[in-house]
Parts: C-alpha cells; structure tokens; sequence
C-alpha cells in the first residue's frame, strides 16, 4: 500500500469515526516476552486485558493524534494490520501515553472493529 | 551377564585387579532383576553422542575394552584459579543441594537429574539461601514437556525450562504422575513456576568450562554410560571394571575433587543404594574420564533468574490498556523482563523521560524494577 492510499484510507476512516465519535488501540510481542506477560498478567486478566482471544494486533507502521481546539475530541490513530485503527483520547492521555507513543521507536497495538484497546510502546536502545 | 555369574565376590577381585578404589554391597538396585534396572535409566543420547560413545568403544562390555581410551587423568587440574575441590553438598559450611529422591520404574533420569541442578541452583543463585525448601515437580518436567518414562533427553528438558519453568512438587506430585503418564498437572501451574523459567542453558565438553561453571554458577546436569556394576556401587571413586552396557544415565553433578580425579554426582535411585553424605546415600564420585560423562555427553550448565540485580535495559516497553487501569513498565535487562506496575502520572512522567533517554539502568528485586535512571 503506497503512501497516498495510506492516507486516503485514513481521509475515510477521519470522516466516518468524526461523524459518530467513537473509538479503541494494540502490538505483537516476541515469544519470551510473551510468556513474561503471562506471569505478570494473569490468565482471565491477560484475556480481559488485551483481548488476545478476541483482538487482532499489529505493528503500526504510523501513528497520529488529532486534537481540535474547537472541540473535546482527541483521537490517536495507528495504521496496522493493514488499517488505521482508532481510539479516543482525554485530554490527560494527550499529555501521558500520547507522548510515550510519540517517543517510541516501535508500536504495537490490539484493536477490535478497529478500536484501540491496548498500546505497547517499544524502546529500542 | 545374569545374576548369579555377577558376584560381589567376583566384582570385588575385578576391584581389586584392576586397582579401582570403590566398594561393592548389594543395594537396592542389584536386587533388582536386569529388566527392571534399565527402568531406572532413561537418557535417550543423540547420535552425535553415541557416535562418541562408539568411537570411545564405551559401548563394548567392561572386560572387552582392553584398549579403552582413558582421556582424562586420574588427577586433572583445572584451569588456573580454579580450586582443586568443590562440594555444593558442603560449601561455606552449607548443604546447597536438595534430598535425595528416587525415580523408581520409570525411565525419567533425565527430569530428576535436571531439577536436582535446578534446585541445587535456585538455593545457590536465585535465593542465596542453603535453607531454603526447594522442591520441584519432575513430573511436570517429564510429562508436560514430551518425555516419556520411555526415556528423554537434557536439551529437551532445557528447552523445555527454558520456554515454560516448572512448578512444585505439590502441583503434580511424581507419584500422580507415575500412575497418570501424562501432562496432568494443578489447573494454576502457570501461576507456581516463580523463578524457574530459565534465562539460558548450554552444553559444554569443555573439562575446564565444565569445573568452572560448577565453581561459579553451581550443580550441573550430566550423561552417563551405565554398566552392570554400577549397580552395586556403595561408595568410593568408581570406575567401571566388570559387566556389559546397561544403557544410559543422566545424573546432576554437584561437585569435583582433583586430588580425587572424580566428579561428585547426585543420582536418583533413592537412599538404598551408593555413597552416604552425612546419614543419607544416594550419591556417587565417578572417575574423570569415565562412561562418557565428560567426553561423549558434556555437561549442561543451566542460567537461573536472579532475584536482585540491575543492569542496563536493552528494551523498554510501556503497555497501555485503554479499557482497564493496567500501565506497565518493562525493561530487558539482565537477560530477562523486568516490569512494574505505573500510573498515569507515572505514563506521562517517567515513562516519557525513559523514552527520550539514550540509555537506561535499572534495578530489580524478585523481577520487579526497584529504580530507573534515564540516561542522556
């Protein structure tokens, strides 16, 4: 997918989710962390928490915030799987997780009908 | 070689002609019939291995290798700065090692002989602490990770450590595991594997790698060529001098002794058979060079999580949850996860300076970050 239809696709996704407002977010890990998640995380909380039962997840290629002055809607916006995928922000994560996942060198998100439910920002030294 | 021509009398003169310096008694294990003593073993080697064992001629019964190849001296000193003695069974006035068990009639030397290093190593490594009850369930190890009483292999069980850890006794008891032979382990067994998921294992023939990784990590896992007198080994430096090939062995080494040329092992055939530690037996002092220990199988040296330390990350990584509270920091440091649990004052505070930082240290306590410092 070339840089142009990226962002068409996300011209599309912007006027449907800004029509409704609605939102969601999530990454891939490696095996052995993968299994440090799951000692920390426990079984019904691992499912609960990051849906991997349920959601799909990715490494975002791209990750945006938009935030309009005229308005309360925040939405952080990452391309992966093949799709953008979408969650809304207050105002609090614009200035925490937002900025984390600016700095990262890598991003994993998990998302359900594109909806963000959960970020992993990766630093990579 | 049936058992009436296998004598004590008859291996005590073979003892003594051949000028080796242990003692037979019947044991446990001699009365045994020939059928249910291979029971007791269990090591499946690699082809590579019996290339060696081959090539070694460790396959040919005791009296027929004339010729046998003896690569090791009796007395070997190890590399410079090595001491000439260790015994994790007595180190710092201390016992590090756990009880002696017994595998009984099932081929799974290869389980007990890794979680006895693995206990041995948690005590020594991850706990500093000699006291501490430590006890593992080789069931677990055996059953859930592919082997069978059939026989099995170090690097699977490594790999196995290695991928998952491995709970305790009480989750899935051996004797559980004897009757069931398969993976049927407690329903929270993820949650009882603290600290014994394994950062890294290797495999070494290396003799001077082999006593340096005993002095500096602790008890390693080792394999062995079994022949019939080995059976009634009760205590001294043995070396096999009557009998054929019974099969193979693995076995936990807790120690060496230069002035001795042997390896100290622990062995898994319960407490009516070989040489006493104190009050208990169990254990065996094995000749350099002997039944392929340190020539055709190696010894593997297994890493054990560390419960402090610090170190500098490699990755850091912040999960966010949009739908719960969970923030969490990790770092790989140290060769392993370290995480902890944050705010969201904490997201937008530290976790934002660790990612702008060139570098990271942390500390760690029971794998959770104590301290951070973001370095520019």
């Amino acid at each position: 997918m070339s840089e142009k239809e990226i962002f068409e696709e996300l011209e599309e996704a912007a006027r449907k989710l800004y029509e409704e407002v609605k939102v969601e977010v999530a990454v891939p890990a490696e095996p052995e962390l993968e299994a440090a998640v799951r000692e920390v995380y426990k079984e019904p909380e691992l499912v609960q928490v990051l849906g991997i039962a349920v959601a799909e997840s990715g490494t975002a290629s791209r990750a945006l915030v938009d935030y309009f002055f005229t308005s309360n809607v925040r939405t952080l916006w990452a391309f992966a799987g093949d799709g953008w995928r979408h969650r809304a922000l207050t105002d609090a994560q614009v200035a925490g997780i937002a900025k984390v996942i600016m700095e990262a060198d890598r991003l994993d998100v998990w998302w359900s009908d594109s909806h963000i439910n959960f970020a992993r920002c990766w630093k990579i030294f | 070689m049936d058992q009436e021509e296998f004598s004590l009398e008859a291996l005590r003169s073979s003892i003594k002609e051949r000028g080796a310096e242990w003692e037979p008694e019947e044991t446990t294990l001699s009365l045994l019939t020939p059928s249910e003593r291979v029971q007791r073993l269990g090591l499946l080697p690699t082809n590579v291995e019996l290339g060696v064992v081959t090539e070694l001629g460790l396959d040919r019964p005791i009296e027929k290798q004339q010729t046998r190849r003896r690569p090791r001296k009796s007395s070997n000193p190890g590399a410079v700065g090595l001491p000439s003695k260790i015994d994790w069974r007595d180190y710092d006035g201390k016992n590090w090692t756990t009880p002696i068990r017994d595998q009984g009639a099932c081929g799974s030397c290869v389980a007990f002989g890794t979680v006895a290093a693995l206990e041995a190593l948690l005590k020594i490594r991850t706990f500093k602490d000699a006291g501490r009850s430590v006890d593992l369930s080789e069931a677990h190890l055996l059953f859930c990770g592919g082997g069978s009483c059939s026989g099995w292999h170090m690097n699977n069980a490594c790999d196995y450590l290695k991928a998952n850890g491995v709970p305790d006794e009480a989750c899935f008891p051996y004797s559980h595991g004897l009757s069931t032979r398969s993976c049927t382990p407690c329903s929270d067994w993820r949650n009882r594997i603290d600290h014994t998921k394994i950062p890294s294992w290797s495999n070494t023939k290396d003799v001077d790698q082999m006593k340096t990784r005993l002095v500096q990590n602790g008890p390693q896992i080792t394999g062995m060529a079994v022949y019939t007198d080995f059976f009634s080994y009760a205590g001294g430096v043995y070396e096999p001098v009557s009998g054929s090939l019974e099969g193979y062995h693995c076995v936990a080494v807790v120690g060496y002794d230069d002035d001795s040329g042997c390896w100290i092992c622990k062995n898994s055939w319960g407490t009516g058979w070989g040489e006493a530690d104190g009050g208990q037996r169990g254990w065996f002092r094995i000749k350099y060079g002997e039944c392929g220990i340190d020539n055709a199988f190696g010894m593997w040296d297994m890493e054990v999580p560390t419960l402090e330390g610090s170190g500098e990350a490699k990755y850091l990584l912040v999960d966010y949850s949009f739908t719960t509270k969970v923030r969490t920091l990790w770092a790989y440091a140290g060769d392993a996860w370290r995480h902890r649990s944050i705010t969201d004052a904490e997201v937008a505070g530290i976790a934002k300076l660790l990612m702008e930082a060139g570098r990271v240290h942390v500390r760690w306590k029971d794998g959770e970050m104590t301290f951070v410092r973001a370095i520019k």
